[in-house]
């Protein structure tokens, strides 16, 4: 082997890390890849891991050819592949979404009763029944699972784009960002299917979920 | 095994004081040791209700500043055996007390041999129901098919349940079951529906225990009484009895009852 070594296996907590040189040519990359896959094949037998490629970029026809290579010649379970290029930006993209008010949620299991209240920075599921007296404050969406007989207040910030909906929505109040409104008390009786709530034109519709 | 049940309802006026001295009374009657505690301080009545009043010396105030011993304190009633009265301080207030000294209490009344220790809560969610429910293993909620009565009872099962007194079961009382039969009273679904609790039992509204109350004997021991029955059925599913709950029925209608109808149409 007095070739040089292009491709080099890491093994780090998080997963197994390839490392690529820089400058080789592509088709070395490829060939030196078969041969230590091979080599390792049964060393990463029906391992469940994440892969990392690092010390070059690839595109992403490359990046295809070579989990092509790893998937024919091991068994190995890749959960999730990193990448050079797209590392940090889709991270950071990411974790953006993520951090949206209305993408984080509260899960609440179990009934509110009179007096109790949820104040959340996000969106709120309760997985019950909220009573009359009882209160959910989000700044994102609200979703009951459940009977709603107290209030909700959706987009509490401001969201005009929140909505509230449930299982059996008969509310004391309803209350979509700044707008504020009675729940009909007709549409307080008798069986019926689940609603939702948004708005439109500054004003809240309710619209059965069908 | 002994164990302390606090009758508790938030709103006032529900009936806890006049179900307190019931279940009491119907748990001595089945020859259980009961102690009664009063512990509305300042508004105390359990003791009118039971027809004790004349013979407090000694009150729960007391027993807690340590000037008299808890057996001192306890009244014996000598219509039933093995129930006793704690009454409450009618000359001070609900802070004359903490929650850790009620729970003390508690104790102390276990330690007496006591089968079954009734604490008899003030309407309220402020110090004195924090004393009530302190010492307490079990809870029963007592309402009437009121939406405000309701509303409350939704209340306080949220802070028992928050003080660690999970699945506290509910008494209905006072249904009216000719109201109930026009759809002018909320039944018994209705109730549960909302509350999502386990109940206890259903007492029909009676004239016979305003007389009882008056006369400072718990209906419960009056066989005639419909709500006297009702009690009956409850003290038997707090001792672990499988009772199915009273089929309600209007009362047939007298005489002169359908003569009145017939001359009002």
């Amino acid at each position: 082997m007095n070739q040089e070594n292009y491709v080099i296996f890491k093994g780090t907590k998080d997963g197994v890390t390839i490392l690529f040189q820089q400058d080789a040519p592509f088709d070395v990359i490829c060939e030196q890849l078969t041969q230590k896959v091979e080599e390792a094949g049964k060393f990463f037998d029906k391992v469940k891991t994440s892969l990392a490629f690092k010390g070059r970029v690839f595109s992403e026809e490359e990046e295809e050819q070579l989990l092509k290579i790893i998937a024919e010649k091991t068994n190995m379970d890749i959960t999730f592949v990193k990448t050079e290029n797209n590392e940090l930006k889709q991270l950071s993209e990411l974790l953006e979404k993520e951090m949206h008010p209305h993408n984080l949620t509260k899960f609440h299991k179990g009934s509110l009763r009179n007096g109790q209240k949820i104040e959340f920075d996000g969106s709120v599921v309760v997985i019950g029944d909220v009573n009359p007296g009882a209160e959910i404050k989000a700044t994102g969406n609200i979703i009951v699972l459940g009977q709603l007989k107290g209030m909700a207040h959706a987009g509490c910030k401001g969201m005009t784009d929140a909505f509230v909906s449930a299982v059996y929505m008969a509310p004391v109040q309803l209350r979509i960002a700044d707008i504020i409104t009675r729940f009909p008390e007709e549409n307080k009786r008798g069986p019926k299917p689940p609603e939702y709530a948004f708005v439109q034109n500054g004003q809240i519709f309710v619209m059965a979920l069908s | 095994m002994s164990e302390v049940i606090v009758i508790t309802s938030g709103k006032g006026g529900v009936g806890k004081t006049t179900t307190s001295a019931n279940l009491g009374c119907g748990l001595a009657i089945l020859g259980k040791k009961v102690a009664l505690v009063d512990a509305d301080i300042g508004l105390r009545n359990l003791d009118v209700v039971m027809g004790l009043e004349n013979r407090i010396v000694y009150d729960l105030v007391d027993v807690v500043e340590g000037n008299c011993r808890l057996k001192q304190a306890l009244i014996k009633d000598k219509r039933f055996e093995g129930l006793f009265l704690l009454p409450a301080a009618q000359t001070r207030d609900k802070d004359a007390v903490s929650p850790e000294q009620m729970q003390k209490l508690c104790e102390n009344l276990k330690e007496e041999g006591f089968d079954y220790i009734i604490i008899d809560c003030p309407a309220g969610i402020e110090q004195g129901f924090k004393n009530a429910i302190a010492g307490a293993d079990r809870a029963i909620v007592v309402t009437t098919p009121e939406v405000s009565a309701v509303r409350d009872a939704d209340r306080i099962i949220g802070l028992l349940e928050a003080n660690g007194l999970n699945n506290p079961t509910l008494i209905l009382n006072r249904l009216r079951i000719d109201l109930v039969n026009r759809g002018e009273m909320m039944n018994i679904e209705d109730v549960t529906e909302i509350l999502a609790v386990d109940i206890l039992g259903v007492v029909p509204d009676d004239e016979s225990i305003v007389i009882a109350t008056n006369k400072g004997e718990p209906a419960v021991s009056n066989q005639e009484s419909r709500a006297g029955q009702a009690y009956r059925n409850i003290v038997q599913r707090i001792m672990g009895e499988e009772v199915p709950l009273m089929t309600f029925e209007e009362e047939p209608e007298s005489f002169m009852d359908k003569l009145k109808k017939l001359f009002r149409r």
